[in-house]
């Protein structure tokens, strides 16, 4: 072997190598380090904003420049500009909210228009991917949870671009200016939760639903912290989300399945479009539990679907078949039935759409949230439930991996 | 190396990588048809590395000698670590303790953490060992191509360990999403 040879073989090794340890190392931070919970603080919201930005900086460039190149689909689409859907639908955002955005948007480095349309986004889904849902799955266990763990929820979090989506979801203690601190889980750049808790013990999540139609009004970021910020029982909750409430949420940008529950146990399901509300409470259905997917399910609101996916229908039923045959379901029951693969129009486990946990490539399940407020925790997994960790996440301590 | 020889443990190796492939699902609480699906998969797999390799090695030295019995015989050696690997996955999947159904408070949960430091090797050992036995699988392949085409050992591993990875990689992704 000459020496050209040597050389090109010992590069070639070197490259391998060094390939294998980078590879390694970032399979371990995204496979086995803990998630990363970030506290943020302010004495004013554009503080707050300006901490959380600044802390999420990288992550919130890299969802604002994906961002710029849907900003372009969406126009093309829906034939209206970013700057006159920030007019249209600005007045139903408090001004605390839009400074926090100003916040985050200084703080990260990228322009209050991308923030903007980055917590509208969900809202004004619907519209440019006509017949596309995702496939969220939650359950909210009342009387059927032990009386030491006290009532629950769990869920499992899906979205579309999973491979870019699930590096972008973040979990926030926000320490705000005003009003209750909470935990949430959301997306980087985001203002409110996908899935929460505050301290005085209300958990809230929400569930995409296509309705018949949307329309300027609160966006659903908006709507959750808010919720999440001044509720301090379940009623609080359903009375903001009802619109009986000064200053009310209605109308509501979109359509959407929230679900509320708190420290005495108190829980409903509000099923919302634009301009309605219709309230499920737990204690009404009376079956110890009550749970929701992506579509409307009382009769009320039911006609209000754009559409219902089979594996929005499935999900449910799975859910009702596994809960409905515990005697009492507990927490390590709630992370399995997240972690389920089960396909009831397969008749086995198979991870596709029709399962709680979902394995489709570009729209799956990307976290799972379980929130305990008696036991004053939530239990959070970033990544497939069923190949990920779920870690203890309070308001001060992180613990895990639990489970 | 014998034809005969060959063929019987051609079979040996098609045991093996259907069990490599059965062997999570055996265990899954709604075992179904569905078993067939991941079987398949591994089949599947070692069909396409089989091929993929000998195809880009078409003009490799000793390509004209080359059986492809035996070269599949050898790309099926690297479902052994993958075999094991599975039979583990299945055993700590059961054993694994589900201290939730007793422990709820934070207190009860951080005592019982603190007093149990081995207890976070349940969650590492069954992301490790996939990845591991992959590498194995990667490896072994190398040393197959090393001694079957008879070319360095370095641009051996440079063709297995990436062709492993995907292939694994893509056939999954292709079987969630088309079935």
């Amino acid at each position: 072997m000459n020496t050209k040879q040597k050389f090109s073989y010992g590069l070639a090794n070197f490259i391998l190598i060094l390939s294998v340890i980078a590879y390694s190392i970032m399979w371990i931070d995204n496979n086995i380090a803990a998630p990363q919970v970030i506290d943020v603080y302010g004495n004013t919201w554009y503080d707050l904003g300006y901490d959380y930005g600044q802390k999420c900086n990288n992550k919130i460039e890299g969802v604002a420049a994906v961002l710029d190149g849907l900003k372009n689909l969406l126009e093309t689409t829906t034939n209206t500009t970013i700057e006159e859907y920030i007019t249209l639908y600005q007045p139903f955002i408090p001004n605390t909210t839009l400074d926090f955005m100003q916040g985050i948007a200084d703080g990260a480095g990228v322009t209050f228009n991308e923030i903007f349309l980055l917590n509208l986004f969900f809202d004004i889904y619907p519209d440019v991917f006509e017949g596309l849902g995702l496939s969220c799955s939650a359950f909210i266990i009342t009387e059927k949870s032990p009386p030491s763990t006290g009532a629950f929820f769990g869920r499992t979090v899906d979205n579309a671009a999973i491979s870019l989506m699930e590096y972008w979801q973040i979990i926030l203690r926000l320490h705000p200016p005003v009003g209750n601190p909470i935990i949430i889980h959301t997306g980087a750049g985001f203002v409110g939760p996908l899935t929460g808790m505050n301290s005085k013990g209300v958990a809230f999540l929400v569930n995409f639903v296509a309705p018949d139609v949307t329309g300027p009004g609160m966006p659903m970021l908006v709507t959750g912290l808010i919720v999440l910020l001044y509720s301090n029982t379940t009623q609080d909750a359903v009375a903001f989300l009802n619109g009986t409430y000064t200053p009310s949420c209605a109308p509501q940008a979109s359509g959407w399945n929230y679900g509320v529950l708190d420290l005495k146990g108190d829980a409903a399901i509000i099923e919302t479009t634009h301009e309605l509300v219709h309230i499920r409470w737990a204690k009404d259905e009376g079956n110890g539990w009550i749970g929701a997917t992506n579509h409307y399910v009382s009769t009320e609101m039911m006609p209000h679907n754009q559409y219902v996916s089979e594996s929005s229908q499935l999900r449910l039923s799975t859910i009702q078949l596994v809960v409905n045959n515990s005697n009492q379901f507990n927490l390590n029951d709630a992370m399995n039935l997240l972690r389920s693969h089960y396909d009831p129009a397969f008749g086995g486990d198979f991870a596709g759409h029709r399962s709680i946990c979902n394995h489709d490539p570009l729209w799956s399940s990307m976290s799972a949230f379980i929130a305990a407020p008696k036991l004053n925790y939530t239990l959070v997994c970033i990544g497939h439930p069923c190949q990920n960790d779920f870690y203890l996440v309070s308001f001060d301590k992180i613990l895990g991996p639990i489970a | 190396m014998d034809i005969k020889a060959i063929d019987k443990r051609i079979f040996l190796i098609l045991v093996i990588i259907c069990l490599s492939g059965a062997f999570p699902a055996i265990f899954s609480p709604n075992p179904s048809i569905g078993i067939i699906f991941p079987i398949l998969e591994m089949v599947l797999v070692w069909f396409l590395l089989v091929l993929g390799i000998s195809y880009l090695l078409r003009f490799a030295p000793t390509h004209k000698d080359v059986k492809l019995q035996e070269f599949s015989l050898f790309v099926g050696f690297g479902f052994i670590p993958v075999l094991i690997s599975n039979i583990v996955l299945s055993i700590i999947t059961i054993l694994k303790p589900a201290i939730l159904t007793n422990l709820e408070t934070i207190n009860e949960l951080e005592m019982y953490l603190s007093s149990h430091p081995l207890y976070s090797l349940w969650f590492i050992i069954p992301k490790i060992l996939p990845f591991i036995a992959y590498l194995a699988m990667a490896i072994i392949i190398g040393f197959a191509i090393k001694k079957i085409y008879q070319i360095n050992l370095t641009w051996a591993m440079y063709l297995s360990i990436p062709l492993v990875f995907l292939t694994s990689f893509s056939i999954s992704t292709l079987f969630i999403t088309f079935l």
